[in-house]
């Protein structure tokens, strides 16, 4: 006790000593015990950084990407070279072509098809056989385009 | 053990390649003195084991962070008594029940607890702690069984130096009438 402080009357009663105890040599164990501890709490895979540094993961990583930039700039072309049955139409009716254009366009439409994939091809084939008989009607059948816009 | 001076433990921590051996001596250093404060508290080994492990690890992550205001033990001790009080709280919230009602359960458990040697005496004595309020009881611990410096209890605690005094008298002098009763 400090000697500023009176001793307690309830001092007097008490015996010397720690009532409490710990279980044997757990103050030795108990500082190996915070190493493992230590230890488990700073995994080196938790590094995000070192993570992706590792040569099979930069490796999946750069997979993913590319595959998934072909596959945007396939969709793409995809998109920007079909050439649909109502934009032919609307090009023979509207923009005023003639025959030699109209060829044009469908030996063009035929070159892009040509193009795409087999499967691709296979699908739009089965689509577009339908356009280029009704454009191949037209040519060889000398149909006359202004009847075609009269019967629309 | 030979001591080291905090300077020096924040200068083996800063290197990372004595980090592990410069807490490890921390751990070896400060363990017994605060796990003797959490237990005072908390009088369960189990529950005392708990929260110092707590406090190393806090202890571990935040000393990078330390600037030296106070002493490494110091701030320490700080950290051990908010988890002990924490630990407190948190059993009287998880079974809805009164703090009176915890520290009467802390007493039922002192009474078959393996790890407490104590005769009748040193068992009212602690059944008499627990009958102060929580910070009280810290002080009264910290004073009566660590000879703690008023000063240094202050840093620890946040409480002026004259609150602590008056602290420590009326616990002494509530203590004092538990003994008389019985």
């Amino acid at each position: 006790m400090n000697k500023e402080d009176n001793i307690p009357d309830f001092e007097k009663r008490i015996p010397n000593g720690n009532p409490f105890s710990v279980p044997e040599n757990y103050f030795d164990q108990f500082a190996l015990r915070m190493s493992e501890k230590i230890a488990d709490e700073n995994p080196k895979a938790r590094n995000p950084i070192r993570f992706w540094s590792r040569p099979i993961a930069a490796i999946t990583l750069s997979s993913l990407v590319i595959i998934a930039g072909i596959f945007t700039i396939y969709s793409v072309n995809q998109d920007k070279n079909k050439l649909s049955s109502e934009e032919i139409s609307y090009y023979v009716l509207n923009e005023g072509i003639d025959d030699l254009e109209l060829e044009e366009i469908i030996n063009y439409s035929q070159m892009i098809q040509v193009d795409t994939s087999n499967q691709e091809e296979k699908t739009k084939n089965s689509e577009n056989s339908e356009q280029e008989d009704i454009m191949k009607y037209l040519l060889e059948e000398d149909v006359d385009l202004n009847d075609i816009i009269n019967t629309l | 053990m030979e001591e080291l001076t905090d300077q020096e433990i924040l200068e083996m921590f800063g290197d990372e390649q004595r980090r592990n051996y410069a807490f490890n001596l921390l751990v070896r250093q400060f363990q017994q003195r605060l796990y003797w404060h959490i237990r005072k508290m908390v009088l369960n080994h189990d529950d005392a084991d708990d929260l110092l492990q707590n406090v190393f690890i806090k202890a571990y992550h935040g000393l990078d962070k330390f600037r030296g205001e106070s002493k490494i033990l110091t701030w320490m001790y700080r950290i051990a008594t908010n988890e002990s009080l924490t630990f407190l709280n948190s059993k009287k919230k998880r079974f809805f029940i009164p703090m009176v009602d915890v520290e009467h359960q802390l007493s039922q458990n002192l009474e078959t607890d393996s790890y407490f040697n104590g005769d009748k005496i040193q068992m009212k004595l602690q059944q008499a702690i627990l009958t102060l309020p929580e910070k009280q009881r810290l002080v009264f611990n910290l004073k009566y069984f660590e000879e703690m410096k008023y000063e240094e209890m202050s840093e620890i605690l946040g409480t002026s130096v004259g609150a602590l005094k008056a602290s420590y008298h009326h616990a002494v002098k509530k203590i004092e009438d538990y003994f008389k009763q019985i």
